[in-house]
């Protein structure tokens, strides 16, 4: 399964969204984050 | 989390790699999945005064896609994944996924970036990105 996610943001509230949905999915399957 | 996956096919190679990658996903977050084969309407106007001609083709069709659907039914009996299939006829596949997607309540479409007719000179597939331009629910892009 996926490892590691790049999560880019621009401080939009839809971005915002994304990262927290990134997160949540990367915690469930053990990933890690990177922000951009 | 995603609790309810599509994953379209159109039987290509990508296609059957996007499924494994899919079941594997939904696996992980014990979501379940929905396989969805478009079978393109256009063959049945074409066809159509050539009747022998047009239920062949119609027949070849949905032979080719329960046989694309049964590689996800499979892949997903192999994983414990709970599945469900649906085949449809649409001359737009993309208007099709996003119409089945919202009205099975599906929160997440997962697709390969290019399907049959291959990549060519775009940088994506056109029903993949018809997809993510239409979709309201998240897209995952498989590449």
């Amino acid at each position: 399964m996926f490892r590691h996610i790049l999560l880019p943001t621009d401080g939009s509230a839809l971005s915002e969204g994304a990262i927290n949905e990134g997160v949540r999915l990367a915690k469930i399957i053990g990933a890690k984050v990177t922000g951009l | 989390m995603f609790k309810h996956i599509l994953l379209p096919t159109d039987g290509s190679s990508l296609s059957h790699v996007a499924i494994q990658k899919g079941v594997q996903l939904a696996k992980a977050i014990k979501a379940k999945i929905t396989g969805i084969s478009v079978i393109p309407e256009q063959e049945y106007y074409l066809y159509q005064m050539q009747v022998r001609v047009k239920e062949e083709t119609v027949k070849q069709h949905k032979v080719q896609a329960n046989r694309n659907l049964s590689v996800i039914e499979k892949a997903a009996k192999d994983a414990g994944v709970p599945c469900d299939t649906f085949c449809e006829i649409s001359d737009h596949p993309h208007e099709m996924i996003t119409k089945v997607a919202e009205k099975i309540g599906c929160d997440l479409i997962m697709m390969a970036s290019h399907g049959r007719r291959g990549v060519g000179a775009l940088l994506i597939g056109s029903e993949t990105e018809k997809v993510l331009t239409h979709s309201k629910i998240p897209v995952l892009v498989y590449r």
